[in-house]
């Protein structure tokens, strides 16, 4: 800690020799105070303290001289008025970031106030070196290369996900010349950032809203119709929005309308609701339901 | 508290110093509260660590003055102005933080939200693209119902909530006392005392169709204290054979075990927790999927007599 001191109230890079008569403690056999340095030194890295390295001349040789930096060290002000901190301690308490030193950062930004009641934590986030590396690479506009089901994908990648639990990467593969979704921990091996290769292709806009049925590359775009019983209505509902609702029946069944170009998915969603649903029109998506279990009763 | 070692002392006192320092004096507790450290190391290490930390010549004027009141319960210091200010968050720290507060943030409606300007700050500062670049979904549910439910189990209050279950493939309504609100595999859950089932249930809070604060409290009970969704013994095994284009289904849903089979495809065991669900699985994968067993044992054709109740709307 006096080493950082000394390191910090400094307005010049301070040699070895130096450092060890300013700071106190440090014991006079030359071995012996370097081994003590070496291993104050590492502890500083490891508690992520950037130093900044300098050559100085000195009669005989070049040897290395050491300062930290007033704007490597010093918490820049985020600007954060109290509540907002107050809510950044909160979200720390209330979501555990596996693999990651969130108390670090809490401990940062002045700690976990004591006048909460100390809250039930809601869910925890995987955080692992790689997402940081990926998320570096989007920065940078870097390809990255890795290994997924056996085999090797050059990706451009756009963007961090995490949802159901777990981190995907989506990106441009480039071997298999579409956009294409990875889930992290899927990945064999190490991840390898090929900074020789920045990425080429334009990103996608944000993140699809779109539903299921609405992703297809199927070509024509039909307008079904598709009622649902009374169990089912406050669900579907909720899925579609009330805007998709063309009509509600006295019985509490509800007639919905939905854009469809992507046939196997409408049909996917449809069957969820079993003999809750019909697709009422257009005959061609009606037909695609009927034959599709047609199929299955006769096995 | 566990024992803390060097490096996790050093850790916290860069941070406990200029915290103190920007306050005046501070009542020991507090600190060990707010950084997780232990009081009896905290008074230590201040009296034997700070105290002695200075900086070249080493005069009396150049070392940290540490200042214990005389019961030795508040602390105050004078001149560590050069541990004005904490260390800076690194850049995984920026990014955890952004990733902690946007999973929170589907948890908490209103406008104005703290939480939210916060984390556009910090996305500015370590350059990190909010929804283009970074995206957090702890849950499908709306921030409106998983905040609504968060209040009321904090403050111990009645829900009235319609429901749709899919095992039931209705709507129902129903009386429940939260227990515990959590997030697992991406989605929201509460676990909560029903009144309708008169036993403890948890409900994903993506099928709350609308919710109403009764505006009564109640005593909460004595919960299983389970904020997880295991499956349990009573729920259905399931055994399937998938073609590789229904290979997401070991992925969506809780499977037991994945063995591969012939050609490309492999033999998964999920539990099912009823047997619509599993009707619905069936019908959606059609040939992808082969119903190879189930326990307890149900009609062999299930498929196929699903496939004509389903038909019988269309004839």
């Amino acid at each position: 800690m006096s080493l950082l001191a000394a390191l910090l109230q400094t307005d010049r890079h301070l040699t070895a020799a130096e450092l060890q008569r300013r700071v106190e403690g440090y014991p006079d056999d030359k071995v012996a105070f370097r081994r003590a340095f070496e291993r104050d030194k590492d502890e500083l890295r490891n508690l992520g303290i950037p130093l900044d390295i300098a050559k100085t001349e000195t009669s005989e040789s070049t040897i290395d001289a050491y300062r930290v930096l007033d704007r490597d060290y010093y918490l820049h002000d985020l600007g954060l008025d109290r509540d907002e901190t107050v809510a950044l301690a909160m979200a720390l308490r209330l979501i555990r970031l596996e693999g990651a030193s969130a108390d670090d950062a809490l401990w940062k930004l002045g700690g976990a106030s004591v006048e909460d009641a100390a809250p039930a934590e809601l869910g925890a986030i995987a955080m692992g070196p790689a997402v940081m590396q990926i998320h570096d690479a989007i920065r940078s506009v870097i390809s990255l290369q890795f290994e997924y089901r056996s085999e090797i994908r050059v990706v451009e990648p756009w963007r961090l996900e995490f949802r159901r639990g777990h981190w995907y990467l989506s990106g441009y593969d480039t071997g298999r010349q579409g956009q294409r979704r990875f889930r992290l921990d899927r990945i064999e091996g190490a991840l390898e950032v090929l900074r020789e290769r920045p990425a080429s292709m334009p990103r996608t806009p944000d993140a699809d809203e779109r539903q299921p049925w609405e992703f297809g590359d199927d070509a024509a775009t039909h307008t079904a119709l598709v009622a649902v019983d009374s169990t089912h209505a406050g669900w579907v509902r909720q899925q579609l929005g009330a805007d998709a609702v063309l009509e509600q029946r006295p019985d509490g069944a509800v007639v919905v309308q939905l854009e469809v170009n992507h046939v196997a998915n409408f049909r996917s969603f449809v069957l969820g609701m079993l003999d809750a649903a019909e697709v009422l029109s257009p005959p061609e998506l009606r037909a695609d339901i009927v034959a599709w279990l047609e199929q299955q009763v006769t096995p | 508290m566990s024992r803390l070692n060097a490096t996790d002392r050093l850790r916290r006192l860069l941070s406990v110093i200029p915290w103190v320092s920007g306050r005046g004096e501070v009542e020991l507790t507090e600190i060990a509260e707010r950084f997780d450290y232990p009081l009896d190391t905290l008074r230590r290490d201040l009296t034997e660590v700070v105290q002695f930390v200075g900086v070249y010549p080493h005069t009396p004027d150049m070392l940290i003055e540490v200042y214990l009141d005389e019961e030795n319960e508040r602390v105050r210091f004078e001149l560590a102005d050069y541990f004005r200010s904490p260390l800076q968050l690194s850049p995984e720290e920026g990014l955890s933080l952004v990733s902690a507060g946007l999973g929170l943030l589907g948890s908490s409606a209103g406008q104005d939200n703290p939480l939210e300007r916060a984390l556009t700050k910090i996305a500015d500062r370590f350059g990190v693209a909010i929804g283009e670049e970074l995206q957090v979904s702890l849950g499908a549910a709306g921030s409106e119902i998983v905040s609504a439910v968060r209040t009321a189990e904090q403050h111990h209050e009645l829900l009235e909530i319609d429901y749709h279950s899919l095992h039931r493939g209705a709507a129902t309504t129903r009386e429940i006392e939260p227990l515990a609100v959590f997030s697992q595999e991406g989605e929201w859950y509460v676990r909560a005392w029903c009144r309708l089932a008169d036993a403890e249930r948890t409900f994903r809070l993506d099928r709350i169709l609308a919710l109403r604060a009764l505006g009564v409290t109640f005593e909460p009970r004595q919960g299983s204290g389970a904020t997880t969704f295991a499956p349990s013994e009573d729920d259905m095994r399931v055994h399937l054979r998938l073609r590789p284009e229904a290979l997401w289904v070991a992925d969506a849903y809780p499977v037991e075990s994945v063995t591969p089979s012939r050609g490309r495809s492999v033999n998964v065991t999920l539990v099912a927790s009823s047997v619509v669900w599993l009707e619905r699985l069936l019908l959606q994968l059609g040939d992808a999927a082969e119903l190879v067993a189930t326990e307890p044992e149900l009609e062999a054709d299930l498929r196929a007599r699903t496939a004509r109740r389903v038909l019988a709307r269309y004839s």
